[in-house]
């Protein structure tokens, strides 16, 4: 029960799948913070002798869109914005969710009931229309976006949380920190969390996919980071507007690829350490 | 049963009192615009659509209409109204929800059910990678793939094979079986995903069992198990996330709807939204999310008459 974060990533790196996903990731990682500074190219000024160049020409490794913008440098500033709002997101919905899910267990009784029905009501409200709403009132900043994620995203870190909660502080050595006169704050912050540890990486581990999903469906409707600055959702976006599928099929392939494997890595990842949490029980 | 009403109540008032709020703190008026604008006009258009009245009377005159069913008109397109807006574009998305739904539940189950009988075989080996992938891609991924494929290269095969040309399904619009195949599926990929790969482990929870043991035990093929005892009850893990499934599938709409230009309520909230058509989007929030909690509740109520357990179990729903 009691859970090690060291031996959960080692059961989980026993899984090729999961060893798979995690060097795609890192290596799309790597790409991303250093990939556009080895660029002689910077991703926002025009060129207006070589649009839509095809990959590998002229040096443009991607090739360029409409505005002859090098993609090689845009895709992975992309990345850039795509994974650093997934994470930031999903971290502060992490902290956002333990901190509710642990109050509500801790205190229970009606504060419990009225807490976790609020964040019931919360999390049966679509979160897209919400986080549309949240982009609408504070403009389409990476920091209003994060905000909305965050805002909507945290209820099932909370629900798992609190359920840990709720058993744990029936346990003995809360009661004994208790009967020693250990105020609840001390027992939340000292006994239950780091006992929720497993649970808390999982979600964090789910709600990072999920944040990238949200993220890129919002730019991607052009509802979320607006041009210049692009996530691959964005760029998928001003591909479809400014360039024809049939003819500049790259502008549009490229980031939809890089979102696709992604995503399936993170969500390889998230289940493989789902696996690793369920199994240990 | 009532104490599901309330929750439903408190969550629409909660959404609609939220939205509102959200819209009215919004940056800007709809009637901002790059021409010069007479201030009298200005002054006489913010009176006709109420935005001159304090903040809680255009609250309290929002709520009362909501409860005539009165969602406001327009700000954008005169005398268009959010309710005819909704007649207009809501049987487009139904339609679509609906085969996305039946779509998927029928492939997703029948996936599950495949991968659960040859555990661990190629078989089940393959079903769990398809699964995982269309799990894992969002929703305007599969979208845009599915049209490149399906209605831009294999009209161009067709074409290079017989010279003629020939759309076997159109890439937009809504009109007749052929253009609503492959939105269709687009849309069914993510939820169908999830349905097989929910039923797969279920059915294996189920497996476990001793009553399944047991039936093995007494020379039962595994076939005859899994379809006479197994299969009802591992459908049942499946009806509690039927709601959240249903609501997937109406978000995933808005994508899908605005890939292919379906004129259903997606379309019309992303151009609302981009228009800041302040009544227009928050009445299709409001209805969608009507809509969603309607289903959730529904569901809800469903599952507690199909299996009892839930009913005599304590109160402590949330707490799985």
């Amino acid at each position: 029960m009691l859970f090690s974060i060291k031996t959960t990533v080692r059961t989980v790196l026993k899984s090729k799948l999961a060893w798979a996903g995690a060097v795609i990731l890192i290596v799309i990682a790597v790409m991303a913070i250093a990939a556009p500074a080895f660029s002689p190219f910077d991703g926002y000024s025009h060129d207006t002798d070589s649009i839509f160049l095809k990959p590998m020409s002229k040096g443009h490794w991607f090739g360029t869109d409409e505005f002859g913008r090098d993609l090689f440098v845009r895709v992975w500033q992309g990345a850039r914005i795509s994974l650093a709002i997934g994470i930031l997101a999903a971290i502060i919905q992490m902290v956002i969710g333990t901190l509710y899910g642990g109050m509500s267990g801790l205190f229970g009784g009606t504060v419990d009931e009225v807490m976790m029905r609020l964040a019931d009501a919360l999390y049966s409200i679509p979160d897209l229309i919400l986080v549309v709403l949240i982009t609408m009132a504070m403009g389409n900043s990476c920091f209003s976006v994060i905000l909305a994620l965050s805002v909507t995203g945290w209820t099932s870190t909370a629900r798992v949380v609190r359920g840990q909660t709720l058993m744990l502080k029936e346990m003995d050595f809360v009661r004994a920190a208790k009967a020693f006169g250990a105020g609840r704050w001390y027992i939340m912050f000292k006994h239950i969390l780091p006992n929720c540890r497993g649970q808390i990486l999982v979600s964090l581990m789910l709600n990072v996919p999920s944040a990238v999903f949200a993220e890129s469906t919002l730019s991607f409707l052009g509802l979320g980071i607006k041009p210049p600055d692009a996530s691959w959702g964005t760029l998928v976006n001003e591909g479809f507007k400014y360039s024809n599928i049939t003819y500049h099929p790259w502008v549009i392939f490229l980031p939809l690829f890089f979102i696709a494997i992604t995503m399936i890595s993170l969500n390889i990842l998230g289940d493989e350490f789902k696996k690793a949490l369920d199994s240990k029980h | 049963m009532l104490k599901r009403l309330a929750s439903f109540l408190i969550t629409m008032w909660l959404v609609v009192t939220l939205t509102f709020i959200f819209i009215r703190c919004l940056p800007g008026s709809p009637f901002n615009s790059d021409k010069m604008v007479h201030p009298q006009i200005l002054s006489n258009l913010n009176t006709k659509y109420g935005l001159d009245k304090p903040f809680h009377e255009q609250y309290l005159r929002y709520m009362q209409n909501l409860v005539k069913g009165d969602l406001g008109i327009s700000m954008i397109y005169k005398n268009r109204s959010v309710s005819s807006i909704i007649k207009r574009a809501f049987p487009v998305s139904l339609d679509l929800g609906i085969r996305a739904v039946l779509l998927a539940a029928f492939v997703g189950l029948l996936l599950g059910l495949i991968s659960a009988l040859f555990t661990n075989k190629a078989q089940d080996h393959i079903i769990s990678a398809i699964t995982m992938i269309s799990v894992s891609l969002p929703g305007f991924v599969v979208g845009t793939l599915l049209q490149y494929l399906l209605c831009y290269r294999l009209s161009v095969l067709i074409y290079n094979i017989t010279k003629v040309r020939f759309n076997i399904f159109p890439n937009t619009g809504w009109e007749g079986f052929r253009s609503t195949v492959v939105p269709t599926i687009a849309l069914a990929a993510g939820v169908m995903g999830i349905v097989a790969k929910m039923l797969r482990s279920s059915l294996k929870d189920v497996m476990n069992q001793d009553y399944i043991v047991m039936s093995r035990a007494k020379g039962l093929n595994k076939r005859e198990v899994v379809f006479r005892h197994a299969l009802k009850n591992a459908l049942l893990p499946l009806l509690s996330i039927s709601g959240p499934l249903v609501s997937s599938i109406i978000m995933g709409s808005f994508v899908i709807e605005n890939i292919f230009s379906i004129p259903g309520l997606g379309r019309y909230f992303v151009s609302s939204v981009q228009d800041k058509d302040y009544t227009m989007v928050l009445g299709l929030s409001v209805f969608s999310v009507f809509i969603v909690v309607l289903i959730n509740t529904l569901t809800d109520i469903l599952y507690a008459i199909v299996d009892p357990r839930v009913r005599i179990e304590p109160k402590d729903r949330l707490g799985a």
